[in-house]
């Protein structure tokens, strides 16, 4: 047997013993980012090497336990696809070729900064800035703000905004970040729509606990994997119809009289009183007493605003006074159920119309008759003091499953309707919320309207991202998008996390404008955040006439040789997460539990390469070479590093509110509200790197209406005011929408009649179900099958195959199918064929699996690599048998009605309908994958050539 | 004593992370290291636990399962015996299945002995290498407390691993193995795995079936 | 089992060694003028013998543990296979040069002779064990291993000893019909020997007595469940349907079809070679598929892709 030994990578003299714990070894602890899930981690360095990185047993988020990704970080540290000096596209090459030249950080930053200077000077919005999976959007917002251009936005749109404005229009939360299941009490856990990991310790420590305590799993998802596995009973769904599902189980909830009538009547809108006024603008709008309460109907008839009925608001009946009519929400919600019967939905979903009046019948009954009792007394808004705290035992968690269908905002509305008639919205045994929500259903934030807000040389009046109240906050001139995403547009007016997919292609299409540059920070949009990616890369190099191209300049701030990478002009290398100062922040995406609000900072482990900085100090290094305001005050400096801004940055000059909420104050002995500490960063570390508020027994439930809670929110600056956050089963701000739709909104409306037709028909105040755009948009008959893809556990998108020890974990995705459908297609396991939707046809290699519902086929999401990229042999797996789906994802709808591109995006929240896709699957005579991408020249040639990589930290002998 | 390491597969989501942080601390451990091959070409490597995924019965009654798979640390042990040089020996003390690699000539027999499947041949360094409980890290007395137990059992996101002695009767694994049925793994080869699986237990449903005909006739009037 | 060259070269040349000395004890008594013959066929064995012990070495990956080989007498086969071969090959080297340099008079010849062959047998029969007390090798738990690799000695052995007398113009009544003999018996192992390669196969299902519940499984490829053949030696790619009959169909045309029409419709001298060599490369396949076609019991957790393309491994 041949050893390949001239190619022998160790650290240099393996063999030595040295002790773990010598001179040379020491433990940092740090904030993990190889997921979105910001677990504690001890990081053991040894000679200046990661040795060994674990879990923090006192974290909040992973109590000790990691993941596959988060061990296998080491990996990622010493990955070959590390940028490690500032570079520039070489001169002569084409964008897209990947061919840079090395520069100096001086060269990089004046050119961009040149750029930015330019736009400032000019227009402010042609500068789009997009930041993908950043955790420093609290930071990423307010350079975007400062800087005046309305075109920032995360990764929301192309994520999960579906769920996360469902939830805040709804609860003023939602899940994951915003709230969680309360599986220590649970007795009943239904998870839906959730693949392997979302999110990944926090949800298989909950369930483990559910399994010990032998509380009840049920999944529902159109594949069982993962979490599924696990299931006590799986519920194979068809895609895209949830929505059906949740309008039958209330329907049958409501007709057996299984809901929670009271949690109804006192802490949500199912009492308002909705005006019956077709034609006028009051029509469905909550009638409201004259100091703005809502007004409800006691049990003698007599009309009272909500807060004084003391929650003995009627539910049901048709009132009317003074010649107008009303109706509690409650009931035209009663009213639309009586269509949505078990069989009707058995239709859309497929599944068994028993099996739908069971698991209502199941979480009805474990809801009403197994409440949860706790000896907790505490005191609601009405001054009602509850002398113990009683929950629902049934918990819900769901994700992306319903949010990336374009009818995922209704269908999630549906699930909290659903939640709240159970009663088990922060209730024990139900959701939770997670500090700092709730906040009031929607938060009173939202960018600036007009226009006029977004000037040269100047800041944007309010922040750029939020949640319109009512059209008039709408960024529209007449029907013209003001942002380059449409985001708050007739299109996508609740686009609460704008609209990052629709950027390229209206840039290309200068579509409301073209703009100059484009800054891209942490998201592979060439690739696997793309869709059409084909095209979709070849928008970012197409030319104009004379040569230019149509979007002038790309700026790239990545880590990585993503795909993206090689599309830049100019790219800003950053550190790794294990070399920099960071921080999980309230005013993001924090790391609280239900059990108290939390916050965690990174610190460096290792120094970074000579040539690398931090992403967020070169930004601040722009930001202060351009004196943004906020950055450079009266010609002085504010911050030197991100180290600086997390420490100092105030969300308000004076507010006393910054990125971290513990240690603050000069003293660093304030919480929440105390002077920014410049020590602060040291606290942390010293705290092993996060800080932790348990909430007292009494402030843990019922938050949303629990006094105590509510005024210690206010005194924290959670919210601005200590007033109960009444949820909203019926959505009033939808029906304004509405209202504009049908031309009878007194404000901002829109004129073509398509925009308001579509208003109209999707900005229902109460829940339905709808076909997905795009699953209506083609031919079933055509594209028989639904294509969905799932996250695989070890990798979090496609920063994964970088590492040598996770890539061996998965590098390659079959497209699994059930036999049965394989069997009446006449194909076979393991045969190539051909998939095909509407939008263009790939390869892809046949797998059975009995686990996947027989209308689905699915595979693994962002495992296919182009080749070359990401320091990975052009011959390796992952570009040769792994494929893309995304490029037969239709980015756009067919033309319609509407004028100009629709995107292929829900009409509520721009939320992109990534599970939308319809294909058909047929022999293929081609044996290989494709369509493909030409391959490059990978960073580091010498490390493909490695045969032998035996990875040690030890040193001597 | 005999050291060993249960698995609930019903409560193991397949997430690999024992997988991993095996690879993780033995690859630098006074075992490693645990080489890779052609790491960013190919994608051979060695893993002394390897998470396996099962699927099984058919739709819609199909189930899936996980089954991470290292040494099973077996009272009769066949690796043992066969090994010409005494370099896989089973520790007196704590019955931990070990390799001294200075005495292994990397013949390989010990590999076609064992019925699971869980040795890995090192070709660069000659020899054979598979889980060695962590021995490096629970007989580590600078270690703290709560390092004191296998990466794998400590990683676990399910806690579905549970380390432990199971000679002695009181212990965790024991307990578990006693009233949950615990199971070992090609039982007929002889081998007396010491690691032992807890199987699956589904939570049946209690809705009442005349309930259900109840609901869907008052629809249908 | 991924075949390998040391062990085909150690076990074909030790069977081929060994059956040739045998048959040189043998012809000692029936022909014990022709020593000439006697001691080609010794020659050889010696040759055969030595090539196959050094052969083994390169088995080993760390002859620094080399001296190590023999501190299991008491358990491993292995060390006992070394012990036993050297021994052997020792004695067989003894017995040629006693015979070389005649320095020691016949008898002595004769008994180290006759001893090498006893030796050998049991060298042989050690190797054999070595293989066949292997569980959890599922295809050669099975006496039929020693026997057929008795069954291998002889056929070599004495196709080897016609061959050679052959080219030295010599004539061994017998020879032919005790090779016909054995061709015969060996055939009967060898049928059995196949099916119960089949019947190991089967046993490694994942219907039967992997201790999971809710079997049949069937085991998904996610990336390190595929085998790692490199790291995993015990097992290999499963053969297909169509390798496995030619490899058997090969096997059986050279190591039967061939000879025995040699033998008896050509039936001259250079037919005989003829038999001799396709005997020879018979028996290469015949270890070949013994070592490729075998199933180990891990086989059951690992998807076969580059052959069978499958998720379900059996
Ligand atoms: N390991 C790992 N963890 C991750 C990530 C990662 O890349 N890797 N990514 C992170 C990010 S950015 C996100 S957004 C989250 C996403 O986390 P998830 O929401 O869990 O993500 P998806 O993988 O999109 O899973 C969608 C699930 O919904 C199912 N599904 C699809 N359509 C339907 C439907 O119509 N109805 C129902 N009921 N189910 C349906 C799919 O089968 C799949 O199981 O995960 C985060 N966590
Ligand atoms: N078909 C299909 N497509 C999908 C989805 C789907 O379910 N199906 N899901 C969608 C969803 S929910 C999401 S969130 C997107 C995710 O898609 P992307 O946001 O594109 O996510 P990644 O692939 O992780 O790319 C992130 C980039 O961040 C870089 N990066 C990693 N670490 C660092 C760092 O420390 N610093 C810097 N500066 N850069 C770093 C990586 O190199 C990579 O280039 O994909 C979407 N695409
Ligand atoms: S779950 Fe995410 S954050 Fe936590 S350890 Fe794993 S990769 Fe890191
Ligand atoms: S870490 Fe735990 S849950 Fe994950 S695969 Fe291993 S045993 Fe299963
Ligand atoms: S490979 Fe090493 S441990 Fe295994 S049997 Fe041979 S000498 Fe013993
Ligand atoms: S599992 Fe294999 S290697 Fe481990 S003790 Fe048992 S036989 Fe030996
Ligand atoms: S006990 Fe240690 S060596 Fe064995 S599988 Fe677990 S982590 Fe790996
Ligand atoms: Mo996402």
């Amino acid at each position: 047997m041949a050893v390949d030994a001239e190619k022998v990578q160790r650290t240099p003299d393996a063999d030595q013993e040295t002790k773990p714990e010598s001179a040379s070894s020491r433990k940092v602890h740090t904030t993990c980012y190889m997921c979105a899930c910001r677990c504690g981690i001890e990081v053991t360095v040894e000679n200046e090497r990661i040795r060994f990185i674990s879990g923090i047993p006192e974290s909040p988020v992973n109590q000790g336990v990691w993941c596959a990704k988060g061990g296998a970080g080491i990996m990622t540290q010493y990955s070959p696809a590390r940028l490690t000096s500032p570079m520039m596209r070489a001169p002569g090459t084409e964008r897209g070729q990947g061919e840079f030249v090395p520069v100096d950080w001086e060269t990089a930053l004046s050119t961009v900064e040149e750029w930015l200077r330019d736009i400032r000077q000019t227009d402010p919005s042609r500068l789009a800035y997009f930041t993908g999976r950043d955790q420093m959007q609290a930071f990423n917002g307010y350079w975007a703000k400062q800087f005046g251009s309305p075109n920032w936005a995360a990764h929301g749109g192309f994520c999960s905004v579906n769920m996360a404005a469902g939830g805040m229009y709804s609860i003023g939360g939602s899940f994951w970040e915003f709230g969680w299941p309360d599986v220590e009490h649970a007795r009943l856990f239904i998870l839906i729509g959730v693949a392997e990991d979302h999110p990944s310790n926090p949800l298989k420590l909950a369930i483990a606990k559910l399994k010990d305590r032998g509380g009840r799993f049920i999944v529902i998802n159109p594949v069982r994997s993962g979490y599924g596995a696990l299931a006590d009973e799986w519920v194979p769904i068809h895609p895209g119809t949830d929505g059906a599902l949740f309008m039958a189980f209330m329907q049958v909830l409501v007709q057996r009289g299984l809901y929670d009538a009271e949690f109804l009547r006192r802490y949500t809108n199912a009492a308002a009183l909705v005006e019956e006024a077709p034609g006028t603008e009051r029509d469905g709008r909550i009638w409201r007493s004259d100091d703005g309460d809502m007004m409800t109907v006691l049990p003698n008839g007599e009309f009272s605003p909500f807060r004084k009925a003391d929650g003995k608001g009627q539910l049901e009946g048709v009132y009317t006074f003074q010649g107008r009519t009303f109706r509690p929400a409650f009931q035209i919600l009663k009213d639309r159920l009586e269509t949505c019967t078990p069989a009707w939905a058995e239709e859309i979903t497929h599944v068994p119309r028993k099996t739908i009046v069971r698991l209502a019948l199941e979480m009805g009954k474990m809801a009403m008759n197994h409440p949860v009792v706790l000896q907790q007394p505490w005191t609601d808004f009405y001054g009602t003091r509850h002398p113990e705290t009683t929950g629902r035992p049934v918990a819900f968690h769901a994700m992306r499953g319903l949010a990336a269908h374009t009818n995922g905002f209704q269908t999630i509305r549906a699930l909290f309707d659903l939640m709240m008639i159970l009663g088990t919205i922060d209730t024990p045994g139900g959701f939770l919320y997670k500090s700092p929500y709730p906040k009031p259903a929607p938060p009173p934030v939202s960018p600036a309207p007009n226009r006029s807000d977004y000037q040269p040389n100047q800041a944007a009046p309010q922040p750029l991202l939020g949640y319109p109240l009512s059209p008039d906050d709408l960024l529209v001139e007449e029907d013209e998008p003001i942002r380059i995403d449409e985001a708050y547009s007739w299109k996508y007016p609740l686009a609460a996390h704008g609209v990052i997919q629709n950027v390229i292609r209206n840039a290309h299409d200068e579509q409301p404008y073209g703009i100059d540059t484009l800054m891209i920070y942490m998201a592979n949009i060439a690739w696997n955040s793309s869709w059409n990616t084909l095209e979709t890369r070849k928008m970012l190099t197409a030319k104009d006439e004379n040569g230019n191209y149509k979007i002038p300049h790309v700026v790239v701030l990545d880590a990585y040789d993503s795909e993206t990478v090689a599309f830049a002009d100019v790219v800003f290398p950053d550190t790794t997460y294990l070399e920099r100062w960071d921080a999980a922040s309230l005013q993001d995406r924090p790391i609280s539990e239900p059990d108290g609000p939390a916050d965690s900072i990174r610190q460096p482990a290792v120094e970074p390469p000579k040539d690398v900085h931090p992403a967020a100090d070169t930004l601040i290094e722009l930001a202060n070479r351009l004196e943004l305001p906020g950055f450079v005050e009266n010609g002085t400096v504010r911050y030197h590093s991100y180290k600086d801004f997390i420490q100092l940055w105030e969300t308000a000059p004076g507010s006393k509110v910054g990125i971290l909420a513990g240690f603050r104050g000069r003293d660093g002995r304030s919480a929440f509200v105390g002077e920014p500490n410049p020590r602060q960063l040291e606290a942390y570390a010293r705290n092993k790197a996060f800080w932790f508020q348990p909430l007292p027994q009494s402030r843990k439930y019922y938050r949303m209406a629990n006094q105590e809670y509510l005024n210690w929110a206010r005194d924290v600056k959670f919210n601005a005011t200590n007033d109960p956050i009444i949820l909203n089963f019926y959505s009033e701000v939808l029906q304004t929408f509405r209202l504009a739709g049908q031309g009878l909104w007194p404000g901002k409306k829109p004129s073509d009649p398509a925009l308001r037709k579509r208003l109209a028909t999707y900005f229902d105040p109460l829940p339905f179900w709808h076909q997905p755009l795009e699953l209506e948009a083609s031919n079933r008959e055509e594209y028989p099958l639904v294509l969905i893809t799932q996250r695989p556990m070890t990798h979090y998108h496609s920063w994964g195959s970088q590492n040598a020890w996770l890539r061996q974990l998965l590098h390659e995705n079959p497209l699994f199918v059930n036999p049965s459908t394989a069997e009446r297609l006449g194909l076979k396991e393991g045969q190539w064929v051909w998939m095909e939707s509407r939008q263009g046809k790939m390869t892809a290699v046949l797998r059975y699996s009995d686990a996947v519902e027989p209308g689905t086929v699915w595979t693994w999401n962002a495992v296919a690599k182009a080749p070359g990229a990401w320091g990975l042999d052009p011959n390796a797996p992952e570009s040769q048998r792994a494929i893309l789906v995304n490029h037969i994802i239709p980015d756009t709808l067919p033309p319609g009605k509407l004028q100009g591109t629709v995107f292929n995006n829900d009409p509520i929240t721009g939320q992109a309908g990534w599970y939308d896709t319809r294909v058909r699957i047929y022999p293929s005579e081609l044996h290989e994958v494709w369509p493909k991408v030409a391959a490059r020249k990978p960073r580091q040639v010498e490390m493909t050539q490695l045969t032998y990589f035996g990875y040690s930290t030890r040193k001597g002998g | 004593m005999q050291l060993t390491i249960i698995t609930d597969l019903n409560k193991c989501v397949g997430c690999k992370s024992c997988q991993v942080s095996c690879k993780e601390h033995n690859t630098s451990g006074d075992f490693g290291a645990v080489p890779d091959h052609e790491p960013y070409r190919e994608v051979d490597g060695m893993w002394w636990n390897r998470v396996l995924s099962v699927e099984a019965g058919e739709y819609p009654q199909a189930s899936v399962m996980y089954l991470p798979k290292a040494c099973m640390h077996c009272y009769d042990a066949p690796c043992v015996p066969v090994c010409p040089t005494g370099a896989s020996y089973k520790r007196q003390d704590n019955g931990v299945v070990l390799i001294d690699y200075d005495s292994c000539i990397g013949c390989q027999l010990c590999m076609w002995a064992c019925p699971y499947g869980v040795r890995e041949f090192d070709e660069h360094e000659g020899v054979v290498k598979k889980c060695t409980m962590c021995i490096d890290r629970i007989e580590d007395e600078t270690l703290p407390e709560k390092d004191r137990q296998p990466a794998c059992v400590q990683s676990c996101p399910t806690h579905a691993r549970t380390f432990g002695d199971l000679d002695d009767p009181e212990s965790e694994v024991s307990k578990l193995v006693a009233r949950r049925q615990g199971f070992t793994l090609l039982p007929e080869l002889g081998a007396r795995p010491s690691v032992h699986y807890l199987p699956r237990r589904p939570i049946p449903h209690d809705v009442d079936e005349d309930e259900i005909d109840e609901v869907l006739e008052a629809n249908q009037s | 089992m991924k075949p390998t060259w040391p062990l085909l070269a150690l076990t074909l040349l030790q069977g081929l060694s060994v059956g040739l000395m045998s048959v040189a004890a043998v012809l000692m008594f029936t022909h014990p003028v022709d020593s000439s013959l006697v001691f080609a066929c010794q020659l050889t064995a010696f040759t055969a013998g030595a090539i196959g012990g050094i052969a083994s070495i390169f088995h080993m990956h760390r002859l620094s543990a080399g001296k190590y080989v023999m501190r299991r007498l008491k358990t491993s086969w292995l060390s006992r296979e070394a012990l036993s071969t050297g021994v052997y090959t020792m004695v067989v080297g003894m017995s040629v040069l006693s015979r070389l340099f005649m320095v020691s008079p016949k008898g002595v010849w004769v008994t180290l002779s006759v001893l090498a062959a006893l030796l050998g047998i049991v060298a042989v029969y050690i190797t054999a064990m070595l293989y066949a007390t292997i569980r959890a090798m599922r295809s050669w738990h099975s006496p039929l291993t020693v026997l057929m690799f008795f069954g291998a000695s002889a056929l070599s052995g004495t196709s080897w000893g016609w061959g050679i007398a052959t080219v030295m113009h010599r004539s061994v009544p017998g020879l032919a019909l005790t090779f016909g003999v054995v061709l015969a018996i060996a055939a009967v192992f060898k049928i059995l020997q196949v099916r119960n390669f089949r019947e190991a196969e089967n046993l490694v299902m994942s219907t039967t007595g992997t201790g999971l519940s809710q079997k049949p499984y069937r085991v998904m490829d996610t990336g390190t469940t595929r085998a790692p053949y490199r790291y995993q030696t015990q097992i290999w790619p499963a053969l297909t349907r169509s390798q496995r009959i030619g490899g058997y169909g090969l096997m059986a045309v050279l190591m039967w079809l061939v000879p025995v029409i040699a033998l008896t419709v050509w039936n001259d001298p250079v037919s005989h070679l003829i038999a001799a060599v396709t005997e020879s490369l018979g028996l290469i396949v015949e270890r070949w598929m013994f070592f490729g076609d075998a199933t180990h019991s891990s086989r059951v957790w690992f998807t076969d892709e580059p052959k069978r393309s499958s998720q379900v491994v059996f």
